[in-house]
């Protein structure tokens, strides 16, 4: 079908002349018969065969993850924050899942579907939260719903959240340094006032952003978790993935790229993330859902609005989406390179960052120095015994600050490079971060120095 | 609709039914292109008077009068990007795609109904 669609294509686009595009006299490419509604890629759909063929790519997309793994005893989470695509996709979902109730031994495919939605009206105002659910509603299915500012409940166990206390990065510093000191969470300040803090802290728009889909992904992951959801959807359209891979790149997230915009990505905690929309350029999503009178609504950023500068995702956005009117394949192109990303061997076992979560490359600071000029760093072990007993008696020296500068990934250096002092990070920040420290008590001696031992030994013999 | 725009073409079939020189189009917003809209109204419905008879009322000429009428000051440069849309912003002329009617070349009609939807932003 591919080929023969390829074909046509490029038979289309010979055809084509240069500049202005003309109204097009071919019938439907699928039926032959009908006049045609909508031009995708240079190919031209009426309205049935276009609805018809947005659920089939929907279908062939989950059934190729199925065949991989048994299904009928797994819940799905569909993520949905009311725009077009997530809207679109739990139309999508909703079909797959009832789709084969019409034949004869009828079962759902999934155990259950879940709807997932983060609340974020703490931050835009405008918020359509009826509107929202009322979309989740329409397909029949459960709705469970976290708020932003749910990030800052205190943990019942140890209620302290990280403070930034200074960050410095080369240039300007001779070794970067990100100290923190433990503040207590009891709930004093209500969590909408430190989320409100967060994001007024950070430098730039890009930042806030950044933030923002962390903060997310944090949240519906733990909201897949806690609803017993193994497989997470999450609704990144084609034309999103290819302004992502541009934008998280120039951030320095190359290396847990793949599981942040690839086709399947096992995310920490258990949860695996599809992103079956991925196949899908936004003018597909638009055209569905006003064919199929999907509702949805607008989600606000923090650059609504904003010229395309505001921020780097605002810029590979406008990117992106000029290129592809202009060469109407730019979109595919890239999702094919996605599709080819893998994760580094050594980024399945290394540490999370604590701000991202993701697989954090050990040694960011060497990949800046490499960038900049400044001093080599004083060897030293990445964490102090200091530190390690600071974590374990919180109460006791809350007050003295340390460096997590290794515990953080490249990208969320420079995220909190530009931030105000006295920022405080979200709960799980310090959650995180107690894991780690937790992991490198339990190793039976400090990993770097058995490393250079063990070095050493392996080299006396050549010693002078 | 490809019959139409070939027959105002050939001239016969140019739109005369309607009263005289004025013609009746309907531009809607959606996907958040109200925002740039004056009193971020979705619907606005528009009567152009057509000084000549003989020349058709294009898209091209259509969205630069909609970039003085209907955006919000300040906005037009969200709306209009070379003569054209922004890119990411639908066109859809009587539910069908601007893309498959020729784009800035289609000849507006009487009673058209052409649709704006933004999908910028992702979604």
């Amino acid at each position: 079908m591919c080929d023969s669609t390829d074909s046509q294509e490029q038979q289309q686009q010979q055809e084509q002349p240069s500049g202005r595009k003309r109204a097009t006299s071919k019938p439907c490419i699928k039926c032959k018969t009908a006049q045609p509604s909508v031009a995708i890629r240079l190919s031209v759909y009426c309205k049935d065969c276009f609805v018809k063929s947005a659920i089939v790519k929907f279908r062939s997309a989950l059934s190729k993850s199925r065949k991989r793994a048994p299904v009928s005893r797994t819940k799905v989470m569909v993520a949905l924050s009311g725009g077009a695509t997530s809207s679109a996709m739990l139309r999508l979902m909703d079909d797959y899942q009832h789709m084969e109730l019409k034949g004869a031994a009828a079962e759902p495919i999934y155990a259950g579907v879940v709807v997932g939605h983060v609340d974020e009206s703490t931050v835009f105002s405008g918020y359509e939260d009826t509107q929202i659910c009322a979309i989740a509603t329409d397909c029949g299915v459960d709705v469970v719903v976290a708020r932003l500012e749910d990030v800052f409940v205190p943990d019942s166990d140890q209620p302290a959240l990280l403070e930034l206390v200074h960050a410095t990065i080369a240039p300007s510093a001779s070794r970067d340094q990100f100290c923190v000191q433990l503040a207590k969470n009891d709930g004093a300040t209500p969590g909408r006032e430190r989320l409100r803090a967060l994001f007024a802290g950070l430098g730039s728009a890009t930042d806030r952003e950044d933030m923002l889909d962390i903060l997310k992904t944090f949240l519906l992951t733990r909201l897949a978790r806690q609803a017993q959801c193994e497989l997470l959807l999450m609704g990144d359209s084609g034309t999103r993935i290819a302004a992502k891979l541009v934008s998280l790149t120039s951030r320095g997230r190359g290396f847990s790229l793949p599981l942040e915009i690839g086709a399947e990505s096992r995310l920490a905690g258990g949860v695996t993330v599809y992103r079956p929309m991925r196949d899908y350029i936004m003018k597909e999503i638009a055209f569905f859902n006003l064919w199929t009178k999907q509702r949805s609504v607008v989600v606000p950023t923090f650059t609504t609005g904003a010229p395309t500068t505001a921020s780097i995702d605002r810029l590979t956005e406008a990117f992106v989406v000029g290129l592809d009117r202009d060469f109407p394949s730019t979109v595919s192109t890239v999702c094919r390179t996605v599709q080819k990303l893998e994760l580094r061997e050594d980024a399945l076992d290394a540490l999370p960052c604590i701000v991202c979560n993701l697989p954090a490359e050990p040694n960011a600071q060497v990949w800046r120095n490499r960038l900049t000029v400044s001093e080599a760093p004083n060897a030293q072990p990445a964490l102090s015994n200091a530190s390690a007993a600071l974590v374990t008696d919180v109460k006791a020296q809350h007050q003295s600050p340390f460096d997590v500068t290794a515990h953080l990934c490249y990208s969320c250096q420079s995220l909190l490079h530009f931030a105000k002092p006295g920022l405080a990070l979200p709960a799980f920040c310090f959650e995180t971060y107690r894991e780690h420290v937790k992991t490198a008590a339990n190793s039976t001696s400090n990993d770097w120095h058995q490393r250079q031992e063990t070095l050493r030994r392996q080299i006396e013999e050549f010693l002078l | 609709m490809e019959s139409s725009v070939r027959g105002s073409d050939s001239g016969d079939a140019r739109p005369v039914a309607h009263d005289e020189k004025c013609l009746t189009i309907t531009a809607m917003y959606s996907g958040g292109m109200e925002r740039l809209i004056k009193d971020e109204k979705t619907e606005v419905v528009h009567k152009i008077e057509r000084k000549d008879d003989s020349t058709p009322l294009m898209m091209e000429e259509f969205i630069a009068y909609l970039g003085k009428t209907d955006v919000a000051e300040g906005k037009q440069d969200m709306f209009i990007q070379e003569n054209s849309v922004r890119p990411g912003i639908m066109v859809i002329i009587n539910m069908v795609d601007w893309e498959v009617e020729g784009e800035l070349e289609y000849e507006l009609k009487n009673n058209d109904c052409v649709e704006f939807i933004s999908t910028l932003h992702g979604g």
